[in-house]
């Protein structure tokens, strides 16, 4: 019987993460699939892509994920989306599609904000993925790479007649199919929020964010295992949700037993930025509350950012790191993507999630009797002399 | 303070070490990040490493509160004589550990470190594939699922206890067994009558058929009245049975009266009557309450060998792994002598030893062969189901020139696929096999079994025959055989079977080895990218490992639960092809000097059979230039390909990939083919770059059709001005290959083709 599995990547200031369920449900949120094999500091790009596809099931020899994510429409959100995953009718889907191992998405949960300006290409791929989806039949929208459902408020009512998911609502129903074991809680985006940050043009106040809830047999009373994904959602946002979930007396909502921490591990969770102007420099209570009172057991705080350095450029701030440090059961407890579990070569970390939470999932072996693959060295070029 | 450690109790080993376990420590030693790592003397034939590994554990605390935790020292026990054949053991090496509350461990002597049951199957065989630091990622995943509730992969049903050390058989079905315990009554065992075989293994490894088993009894009466039938029946059987060389006698059913389930495991099986009172009194039974009445009834003195069967049934919370229901039988002979018999009780000293439970089976074989013509002196390694077909088929043709290895013993679930019967169950499969060989002719002077492991025989053995053929099908032996320089008998060849039986392969070495076993064992897997039916077992294998989390996979009844599907019609189909063709080729009539690869195909439902040849010429065989102790053995026609490609390009430089696949416990990399240059390659007479053009989709295919067995294993450049070493281009080129080659995991493999040489270097 196959476990229930959370892994996130290694991709630097952006997010990456890929939910698999025990019946082999995938869902990816977000993604920051980055080009090349090394980055500006010489450290090799893990092939997210190559994971992905050994991770994820196929239909008819097509890989596919049955859910896709977008917390919010920046690029380091959704970098890699318009070459690596497909776009247009399924049915259409090609030999050239397979052959570059594109990824058809069952289902795509997006915000208004998709409809934002300035976005990247990649952004505008999903966009107009997303008009293709919304412009279709109700026949056509119940097939599989069709599905579309909008999360929060939408102002200028462009996704009219879209299934719409408002926060404060619990979903078991993923892929057009219910789980027993299985749901997310919407916390946000805030109606607010979303008309404001389309104003202020900052993206981050109308992120999606999502506690995932998970449990090991549909006989159990209630879910045991919680993830919160909060996309890059500040202090502000934060202080909504959980003022909004304690005041309806939701508290169960708050769990966490794996915390990916907002905002590449910004300060922007515990308070204002910059960090430097002493006045910011105080956590703030509701955020300090999160971690401690809401925390399952020995919870693990996952900051998906580049190495953590005081230096600037932030995110991700030392500050946001030493508070985390200070919340959480040991030092092992706060996973560093960029440098997990070398700084040269950071590999995903993947969780088996039990009811009694998150287990690291040790090293596989490998076989004595070996052979290497295509995306290894006859992917590189050599110069001989 | 406490001695928690078994550890404590060792003393460092003071001796020397074979190069082998060296090599091993410093894998340990680099793995674990560790630079001292005391060596203590387990025992005169092992060493234990004290090791500590560092273990993932869930969040909120392991399930069920188990005491796992996070840093687990363990004992890695390594055989001084026999390894790497022989694969280390990990164990507990704490005195607390929780063994009752966890499965997957095997059953353990007293003050003895719990073994740690890794992987389905046979450990060793396991091993024969991988390092010693994948038997301790292993491990790490062991402690792992312990700690997440995750041991038992099968949802939800209930791991019984690992047997290893078991002393016989008892023969009965679970069903039958499961029916006779009642929880309604105040009794709390019942009678079961058996028959067993008084042969020369009787004393050390006894079989017990029990029989009869519609005797159920809730209330004392019926079972006293049963006694008084059965010690008649017992008695009269006894007489008739004992010419027979058999006999009947009657044990002890024992279980819960209340109906109580237990889910707490005991590794530590007893080794006399008091340990055996413990051990039942841990499941709530009451063991000397039976015994007594058993005793006074003088049931014991029907037992004319003296000994007491003893089934204890405990109920469990699940139901069992492999049976219908949740009730778990444990097997134990009480070994009374004549003096406690004749006293009506047990001393606790008394010995107990424990047995194993098989279910047994009623099909039978048959199987008709054709007469060929005497053969000269011929080993065989393996008298299993293959291999006794294959040695039948030698016999009934008259060949009475036979050795025969195997350390196996015969079970019942063999009978499925051998070509031997139930009367054999418990002995020696090469024993039985050359005696029954020896019952249909009377020239049996040179009939030999030889009731070892093929590890442990001499020179003398390989010398001495003209051909050796191995069906044992096993990894570890290849590996063994091609390491091993002693074994030089003239032909060697081996035979296995795969694919639920649809593939059948019979390799036949060239002349002095070369192409040697390996060499053509690999070469089937090269065939996968043309051979759809090879293709299709390679990508099934390969299916078997993919989308676990886990190494250890698929755990079942035991350990060592027979779990092939294959049946017995499409083995025989190739034995049949088999032994054609060994006798046609036994003086090398076709194949001459050259390898022979044999392919039938027979598809499940019969109407497709085919059987093809392959013919290799002898392997080119390059030891590396770097002396990093790595070979490589080349299929002829690859050279042939690059020179011609190199005289293509004359004085500008080219280059290529080769395919194949690399072998870590062998140190040898196999060429079987090469990709020239891609279109996007750059030539010049001082550099060449080796571009990638349609390169990943043409290894992704080749990947795919071979079950990833056969890929890119290293790259080849002509140096046509002459430099007969690696350039430092090339050095930087290696620098570049290496972290990408280290993942999958392969050695980079780059060589130079000069003017006159071929020059490998493996790093």
């Amino acid at each position: 019987m196959a476990n229930n599995k959370i892994k996130y990547y290694p991709v630097n200031n952006g997010d990456t993460s890929l939910i698999t369920l025990k019946d082999d449900t995938t869902i990816q949120i977000d993604c920051n699939i980055r080009e090349g094999e090394k980055d500006s500091d010489d450290n090799y790009i893990y092939d997210v892509k190559e994971d992905l596809l050994s991770s994820i099931q196929k239909r008819n020899s097509n890989p596919y994920l049955n859910l896709f994510i977008l917390t919010h429409p920046d690029e380091d959100h959704c970098r890699g989306f318009k070459k690596n995953y497909y776009q247009g009718d399924p049915d259409n889907y090609s030999e050239s599609n397979r052959n570059n191992h594109e990824i058809i998405v069952d289902e795509i949960w997006v915000t208004s904000a998709i409809f934002s300006s300035d976005l990247s290409d990649d952004a505008n791929a999903i966009r107009n993925e997303v008009n293709r989806r919304k412009r279709l039949s109700e026949i056509e929208k119940n097939k599989k790479g069709n599905h579309l459902i909008l999360i929060g408020y939408d102002e200028e009512k462009k996704l009219e007649g879209v299934t719409n998911y408002v926060p404060g609502t619990e979903i078991n129903v993923i892929d057009g199919s219910i789980k027993e074991n299985f749901s997310f809680f919407i916390h946000a985006p805030f109606k607010k929020d979303l008309i404001e940050s389309k104003a202020d043009n900052d993206r981050n106040s109308s992120s999606i964010v999502l506690q995932a809830r998970f449990k090991d047999s549909q006989l159990d009373d209630d879910h045991k295992t919680f993830a919160i994904f909060g996309g890059d959602a500040d202090h502000y946002i934060w202080e909504k949700i959980i003022e909004k979930t304690e005041g309806n007396d939701n508290h169960k909502y708050l769990k966490w037993d794996i915390l990916l921490a907002p905002h590449h591990c910004s300060w922007t969770f515990f308070n204002d930025v910059p960090y430097s102007n002493v006045e910011n420099q105080e956590a703030k209570d509701y955020s300090l509350r999160l971690l401690e009172e809401y925390q399952e057991g020995k919870g693990k705080v996952i900051a998906s950012s580049k190495k953590i350095v005081k230096e600037k450029p932030n995110p991700p701030h030392q500050a946001a790191k030493d508070k985390y440090l200070k919340k959480i059961n040991s030092d092992d407890d706060f996973i560093e993507l960029a440098i997990n579990p070398s700084e040269n070569r950071p590999e995903p970390i993947e969780f088996l999630i039990s009811n009694n939470g998150a287990t690291k999932l040790p090293e596989k072996a490998k076989v004595a009797i070996t052979t290497g693959g295509a995306l290894g060295a006859p992917s590189t070029v050599v110069k001989n002399g | 303070m406490v001695n928690m450690l078994y550890s404590n109790d060792l003393k460092i080993y003071s001796g020397t070490l074979p190069l082998s376990i060296e090599e091993a420590l410093e894998e340990v030693r680099s793995f674990l990040k560790v630079d001292n790592i005391s060596i203590l003397s387990q025992d005169e034939n092992n060493i234990a490493l004290p090791l500590k590994l560092d273990i993932n554990i869930p969040s909120k605390g392991t399930f069920e509160g188990i005491d796992i935790r996070e840093e687990e020292p363990i004992l890695l026990v390594i055989n001084l004589k026999n390894y790497p054949t022989k694969a280390p053991l990990i164990k507990s090496d704490r005195k607390d550990f929780p063994v009752k509350n966890l499965s997957h461990l095997y059953v353990v002597r007293k003050n003895n470190a719990p073994s740690l049951c890794l992987v389905r199957e046979n450990l060793d065989e396991w091993f024969a594939n991988r390092r010693i630091s994948d038997l301790i990622i292993v491990a790490k995943q062991w402690f792992s699922k312990a700690s997440s509730g995750q041991l038992v992969e099968d949802g939800g049903e209930f791991d019984p206890v690992r047997l290893e050390g078991y002393r016989g058989n008892f023969i009965y079905e679970h069903e039958d067994f499961v029916k006779l315990i009642s929880v309604d009554g105040d009794v709390n065992f019942t009678l079961v009558n058996y028959k067993a075989f008084l042969d020369d293994g009787f004393k050390n490894i006894p079989t017990y058929r029990f029989l009869d088993l519609s005797i159920k009894a809730d209330e004392y009466d019926e079972i006293l009245q049963l006694f008084a039938k059965l010690n008649l029946s017992t008695l009269k059987e006894y007489k008739k049975g004992i010419k027979d060389k058999f006999v009947f006698g009657t044990g002890l059913l024992i279980w819960n009266d209340r109906g109580e389930t237990c889910r707490s495991y005991n590794t530590l099986m007893p080794s006399n009557y008091e340990e055996l009172m413990e051990f039942c009194s841990n499941y709530s039974i009451n063991i000397s309450h039976s015994l007594d009445i058993y005793f006074k009834r003088g049931l014991n003195k029907s037992n004319v060998s003296n000994r007491i069967p003893i089934i204890v049934a405990v109920r469990r919370p699940k139901k069992i792994i492999g049976f219908s229901s949740d009730i778990e039988f444990f097997h134990f002979i009480i070994e009374v002598n004549k003096e406690f018999i004749d006293s009506d009780s047990i001393s606790p000293e008394t010995e107990v030893f424990f047995l194993a439970h098989r279910e047994p089976v009623s099909s039978s074989l048959s199987c008709k062969l054709s007469i060929r013509k005497n053969l000269d002196k011929t080993l065989f390694l393996g008298a299993g189901a293959l291999g006794s077909k294959l040695i039948f088929h030698y016999a009934r043709s008259g060949n009475y020139n036979l050795t025969v290895i195997d350390n196996d013993n015969f079970s019942p679930h063999n009978i499925v696929r051998h070509d031997l019967f139930m009367d054999s169950t418990g002995k020696n499969k090469a024993k039985v096999v050359i005696e029954k060989i020896k019952s249909f002719n009377n020239d049996n002077l040179k009939l030999k079994s030889i009731e070892r492991n093929i590890f442990e025989c001499g020179r003398k053995l390989f010398d001495e025959n003209k051909w050796f053929i191995d069906s044992s099908a096993s990894l570890n032996v290849m590996n063994w055989i091609v390491n091993n320089e002693i074994i030089q008998t003239p032909n060697r060849a081996r035979v296995e079977v795969a694919n639920k039986g649809e593939l059948g392969f019979l390799y036949i070495e060239g002349k002095n080895q070369n192409p040697r076993i390996d060499d053509l064992v690999n070469y089937i897997y090269f065939l996968g990218i043309k051979n759809k039916n090879i293709s299709e077992w390679l990508i099934n294998e390969n299916k078997k490992t993919e989308g676990n989390d886990y190494d250890i996979v698929d755990i079942g009844v035991g350990c060592n639960s027979p779990t092939v599907i294959m049946s017995n019609d499409s083995m025989s189909y190739h034995a049949s092809i088999f032994s054609k063709i060994l006798n046609n080729e036994h003086d090398r009539k076709t194949i001459e000097n050259n390898g022979l690869i044999n392919i039938s195909y027979i598809s499940n439902d019969g109407f497709n059979i085919n059987s093809k040849r392959i013919i290799l010429k002898p392997f080119y065989i390059f030891t590396c230039q770097n002396n990093s102790g790595w070979k490589i053995r080349m299929s002829s026609n690859v050279l042939n390909k690059i020179y011609k490609e190199a005289e293509l390009y004359g004085v500008k430089e080219t280059g290529g990939i080769f395919i194949g696949l690399a072998n870590y416990k062998t140190k040898t990399i196999h060429v079987f083919d090469t990709i020239n240059a891609p279109i996007d390659s750059k030539r010049s007479t001082v550099s060449f770059y080796r571009g990638i053009n349609n390169l990943p989709e043409s290894i992704n295919s080749i990947n795919d059709k071979t079950g990833n067995m056969i890929g890119y294993i290293g790259e080849w450049h002509t140096h046509p001005m002459g430099l007969d070493k690696l350039s430092e281009v090339d050095m930087k080129a290696i620098r570049k290959l290496k972290p990408l080659n280290d993942k999958y995991p392969i050695p980079t493999f780059m060589s130079i083709l000069s003017k006159d040489k071929f020059l490998p270097y493996i790093f």
